[in-house]
């Protein structure tokens, strides 16, 4: 079913080929990494093979694979598997075809069908943009020397499939990407290769040798999508802490979902039909650590329902010399406002207002805004005295224009920094399509006192501000914070009603201790309308590793003696002086 | 003749230069409190708002934060009260020497707030430091009697504002000019603290130092 509605997905926003490709329906075989209806073997003894995901074969034919510490998932028979993967295999038959591709030498493609013939992998297959990519050989296919595929501008290893009617062979140190179908042969792994994918063999055995086999779980990252057919969104964020002298930038820590390469700030939209469990991963640095807030637990998930739209923040701190005067953390703070929030007649342009300010104490530079639905967000005003610099004075306001064809929400994703540190902050807007319901908006701005601590830590308080940017009062307005609690309410309901109206500013405070350097999230919602809104804000306190050196606070007692030396060597030199002259004199006379 | 003239010319003028030269080293030299305050505070300028901060025992690190001593005239933020030593004194703004140390005042009849910490009366532990010892002509130090300091004494902070903070003195204790102390510097209990700091002990002509630290521990009344 996922693949069909992937199906239906690409016949909309999918490259422009001659024949746009379609993903097959895997079925019972989309939860298998490797399926061998003869057998699955892993030629090395020594057992070095990983396959995260289910394998299915004759359980009496898998043979040198550890069920608790080479498959990370579970080994059985494979109930309808063979059927699914005979069913795919027809659809990928019946495709259209984009062109002819002879996989030797260096090959760059675009989403399409493409026959290859049975052809040899020996360099490297370029994958380039989102879409479904099928290769399908009128026989056998092989890969060696430095084999690879590399997927770039949004190309997944969830869409792409390679249909075989005889055997497929992998050679050694092969890099492979793609759910791999054969029909009546085998498929080879050699020494060391590793597949991105699934391999699937319908009617003989996988044969596997020291290899890594990773079983891809489908994200979809469409631009500029309405809400009907994505069901929920996940968006990475990652924030940088260099308090001991690292370098680092969000550029250098690669972001997962399930393995699939994502971009920090940027909505990726998931369709699915049952709420599930999703991982967020990076590629790690040793030289920081590694901590997760918002929507994700301390290890890096977070289950997703229907119509959610969460955020994981990632945040990275380096590991370095101590440091006895912590930087000061930049803070920033941006509102989104859409007008018109409903459009009741249909599809309209709506233009979204950005505000930008500076909420901390130091300036914040290298601004960026990264939404996913309107481009491109232009800097109208703001930056008075023209530096680049979001000063402490200055509110930047952006903005955009994009005709909204249903109803959606939609985010930005601030980011700036200062002293080596990112400052990031978000917020989320929707607009009512084809409906009269007029849709609340929410913001919450977080300021943490103090933003530095000395070696040790102590206390900060974090004074914690929500408004109404919209146009209707907010009911159940809550406030929490993942690394605060409680979130105490001090003041703001005027008319003491229980509802944030547009005109009111609710005040919250909360203490906590810390030791280290923290960035946390404050998650504020509020209802209006029958839409549930939400608004997130971060903030990053540092704390010095390096306790500072008692001062030298002695007096030389000496000093007061030095003086009279001084003066005494005055006199002594006058003295001189007055003698040598009444001596020449005396001479000359 | 001739020559005996210039000669007594030169002789007055020899005289002359010899008096005034030795006016102006005994009465017109500026007290230099101590030879370690001098290298404290020989540091970079503020206005060089990008400085190099040393971290203790590791490699440098540029940083935006102004927590160096300014050359300049020092920023006067409070006033210290001690009735019972018979302090008081204005206090003086510093950060960190580039070796690491909290710096010390510039003029040593001053104390001085580690501008790295909180503020005299906001919560958590702040911290003044004030000279100890005997400088120009035998005057003393702002510190010289904080020794005499125990438990339940007053101490008073004025701030720019002409609002008083009152802090009781809760102990005193003796560390050495090495020792890795955070609990001067930090506090978890979410109240506020004052943490006056001096010399003590012997001098040590080697090390250009006394031979301990005195910490007095204060909580707000």
């Amino acid at each position: 079913m996922i693949a069909l509605v992937a199906a239906f997905l690409f016949s909309f926003v999918g490259p422009v080929t001659v024949q746009a490709a379609t993903a097959p329906d895997l079925g019972a075989a989309e939860s298998y990494a490797v399926f061998g209806k003869a057998g699955v073997t892993n030629d090395s003894a020594v057992g070095t093979t990983h396959i995260w995901g289910n394998v299915g074969a004759d359980a009496t034919n898998v043979t040198f694979l550890d069920d608790a510490t080479q498959v990370d998932g579970v080994i059985d028979s494979g109930v309808g598997v063979e059927a699914a993967i005979l069913s795919a295999y027809g659809e990928l038959a019946g495709e259209g075809v984009t062109g002819a591709l002879d996989l030797a030498g260096n090959n760059t493609v675009t989403p399409g069908v493409y026959t290859v013939g049975a052809t040899n992998l020996d360099g490297t297959l370029t994958l380039n943009g989102e879409g479904v990519y099928i290769f399908r050989s009128s026989s056998s296919i092989s890969t060696s020397g430095p084999a690879q595929v590399v997927l770039t501008n949004g190309a997944s290893a969830c869409d792409v499939y390679w249909q075989i009617p005889t055997a497929m062979t992998i050679g050694t140190g092969t890099v492979m990407v793609g759910t791999i179908i054969t029909n009546t042969a085998e498929i080879t792994l050699a020494t060391g290769a590793s597949l991105n994918g699934r391999a699937l063999s319908r009617n003989t055995q996988v044969t596997l040798d020291s290899n890594s086999i990773t079983e891809p779980v489908c994200t979809a990252a469409v631009s500029g999508g309405g809400s009907n057919q994505y069901t929920a969104t996940i968006n990475v964020v990652k924030t940088v802490i260099n308090d001991n002298g690292g370098t680092k930038t969000v550029a250098d820590f690669p972001l997962f979902i399930n393995q699939a390469p994502v971009d920090s700030g940027v909505t990726n939209n998931f369709y699915f039909f049952f709420p599930g469990s999703y991982t967020m991963s990076e590629t790690s640095d040793p030289g920081y650590t590694q901590s997760f807030s918002g929507d994700c637990g301390s290890d890096g998930q977070l289950y997703l329902y229907s119509n959610e739209n969460k955020f994981c923040i990632i945040t990275n701190n380096d590991i370095g010399a101590p440091v006895v005067a912590p930087p000061v953390p930049p803070l920033i703070d941006v509102v989104k406002v859409p007008s018109p929030l409903v459009l009741p007649d249909g599809p309209d342009t709506v233009n979204y207002t950005y505000t930008l300010r500076n909420v901390g104490t130091v300036p914040v530079t290298d601004i960026t805004m990264v939404g996913d639905t309107c481009y491109p967000i232009a800097l109208t005003s703001g930056d008075t005295n023209a530096d680049g610099k979001l000063d402490l004075t200055e509110t930047w306001v952006y903005n955009c224009a994009k005709i909204i064809s249903e109803t959606h929400t939609n985010t930005v994703v601030a980011t700036g920094w200062a002293n080596g540190l990112s400052a990031t902050d978000i917020a989320s807007a929707t607009v009512v399509v084809n409906d009269e319901i007029v849709p609340p908006l929410i913001h919450v701005t977080k300021v943490p006192s103090p933003l530095t601590l000395l070696a040790g830590g102590g206390t900060v308080t974090y004074t914690e501000r929500i408004t109404n940017p919209g146009t209707v009062a907010l009911s159940n307005v809550h406030l929490t914070d993942d690394k605060c609690s409680p979130m105490a309410y001090v003041s703001g309901d005027v008319n003491g009603d229980s509802l944030l109206q547009t005109t009111e500013t609710w005040t919250y405070t909360c203490q906590t201790n810390l030791t280290q350097s923290t960035t946390n999230t404050a998650s504020a919602t509020g209802e209006a309308n029958g839409v549930t809104v939400r608004d997130l804000a971060l903030a990053t306190v540092t704390v010095a590793a390096a306790v500072p050196a008692l001062p030298n606070t002695g007096l030389t007692p000496e000093k007061e003696v030095s003086s009279w030396n001084i003066g005494l060597l005055a006199g002594l030199i006058t003295l001189a002086s007055v003698l040598l002259i009444a001596g020449l004199k005396k001479r000359f006379n | 003749m001739q020559l005996s003239n210039l000669f007594k010319l030169s002789l007055f003028l020899t005289i002359i230069v010899g008096i005034v030269f030795f006016l102006v080293i005994t009465f017109f030299l500026p007290p230099n409190p101590s030879s370690q305050d001098s290298v404290a505070n020989s540091v970079v300028s503020v206005n060089d708002q990008v400085s190099q901060i040393t971290a203790v025992n590791g490699p440098t690190k540029d940083i935006q934060a102004a927590v160096f001593t300014e050359q300049s005239e020092p920023l006067i933020f409070f006033h210290l009260s001690i009735p019972k030593i018979g302090v008081a004194t204005a206090v003086e703004s510093v950060g960190l020497t580039p070796q690491g140390a909290v710096d010390v005042p510039r003029d040593p009849a001053n104390a001085a707030w580690f501008n790295l910490g909180p503020r005299p009366g906001e919560s958590g532990s702040a911290v003044i430091t004030g000279h100890y010892g005997r400088w120009k002509n035998g005057e003393g130090s702002v510190f010289d009697d904080l020794n005499k300091l125990s438990q339940g004494d007053n101490i008073y902070i004025e701030d720019e504002k002409g609002e008083t903070t009152t802090f009781v003195v809760r102990e005193s204790r003796k560390y050495d000019p090495t020792a890795d102390a955070p609990e001067i510097f930090s506090s978890s209990d979410s109240k506020v603290h004052l943490n006056l700091i001096t010399c003590e002990g012997t001098w040590n002509n080697e090390a250009q130092q006394y031979s301990e630290r005195l910490v007095v521990f204060a909580d707000k009344e």
